[in-house]
């Protein structure tokens, strides 16, 4: 019996320290949001290739004020129905067939304040996050990522350009922060891509999903 | 004394009311949109140029990834190595061993 209660102390211990070396802490939290900026709870991208669904699902939870998607989940769903989890356009038809009845916004945009393809419309008059798909490689054309732009806020060093906040669900560090003529030079190279999730106006969700069928 | 007491309270919640009020930009919760609105957007969408996102493909392999990928490689040589060397290497010294 002292044998086997040591035993599996030293089990316990050992699966301890392996986990502290594996990082095995749990998804990444924001230390701390700008000012100004939306307050968009993180969601890590499990794989490479889940970006896109990582930042459709902390977009989502933000409008639901509450975690009620997951990545995993979306992940699995879009498997079962024999859907791309990269494709823009499909994670369009999975969010509007959800119990929710989501709408994915999907247009091309632009770095300043007009109504509505504009990021800080969307940002600072409604509050919305935007997912906006930007490429930091310029030797590969296939290198999009999907990122949530939670906030843009004036320069704290006193210098003319704007900071884009924004978290990245594939990165070590959930949020970034850049001067707005870098972001704009990584986003021009996925033409702009900007997505909103937005609720349907009240009663027509049904009618929504109908549309989109 | 009620009516400096009120007069007070009224201030006190004024002045503790109004940074909340000045910082609140951007909104608190997202502004709902109306149906005007978001059809709209919905027609907005169909426009060619915003109707190619649609085809977009996401998947974008970080620096973590890339290092993460590598640990798996080396620990699936390592894995290899040892399972296929410690049965060889007990082979190897039952060989050696034999004339003994």
């Amino acid at each position: 019996m002292r044998f086997y209660a040591s035993w599996r102390a030293s089990l316990l211990a050992a699966m301890s320290v392996a986990a502290g070396l594996a990082g095995c802490s749990g998804p990444n939290r924001v230390a701390r949001y700008p000012d100004g900026a939306l307050r968009v709870r993180y969601e890590e991208a499990g794989t490479f290739s889940t970006c896109l669904v990582a930042s459709v699902t902390m977009a989502g939870n933000y409008l639901l004020g509450e975690r009620r998607l997951t990545e995993n989940r979306i992940r699995n769903d879009l498997k079962q129905a024999g859907r791309d989890e990269t494709r823009v356009g499909d994670l369009k038809d999975y969010l509007a067939e959800t119990d929710e009845r989501l709408h994915l916004v999907t247009l091309t945009g632009q770095l300043n304040d007009e109504a509505p393809t504009g990021l800080g419309y969307w940002l600072n008059q409604r509050g919305y996050p935007v997912i906006c798909v930007i490429n930091r490689d310029p030797e590969d054309a296939a290198f999009n990522h999907a990122v949530v732009v939670i906030g843009i806020s004036p320069n704290p060093t006193g210098g003319s350009a704007d900071i884009v906040h924004y978290l990245d669900p594939s990165s070590v560090e959930p949020l970034h922060s850049t001067e707005a003529p870098v972001f704009e030079q990584v986003w021009a190279r996925c033409n702009h891509a900007m997505m909103i999730v937005v609720p349907p106006p009240a009663g027509r969700g049904n009618d929504l999903k109908r549309e989109t069928r | 004394m009620i009516r400096n007491v009120l007069i007070l309270a009224v201030v006190m919640m004024i002045l503790l009311a109004t940074p909340a009020v000045v910082s609140a930009n951007p909104p608190g919760y997202p502004l709902a949109l109306t149906p005007a609105q978001f059809d709209y957007l919905r027609q907005l969408e169909t426009q060619p140029e915003h109707a190619a996102i649609l085809d977009m493909h996401a998947t974008y392999k970080s620096e973590r990834e890339k290092s993460l990928d590598a640990t798996r490689l080396s620990d699936d040589i390592l894995t290899v190595a040892w399972t296929g060397g410690l049965p060889a290497t007990i082979i190897i010294l039952l060989i050696a061993a034999a004339p003994l």
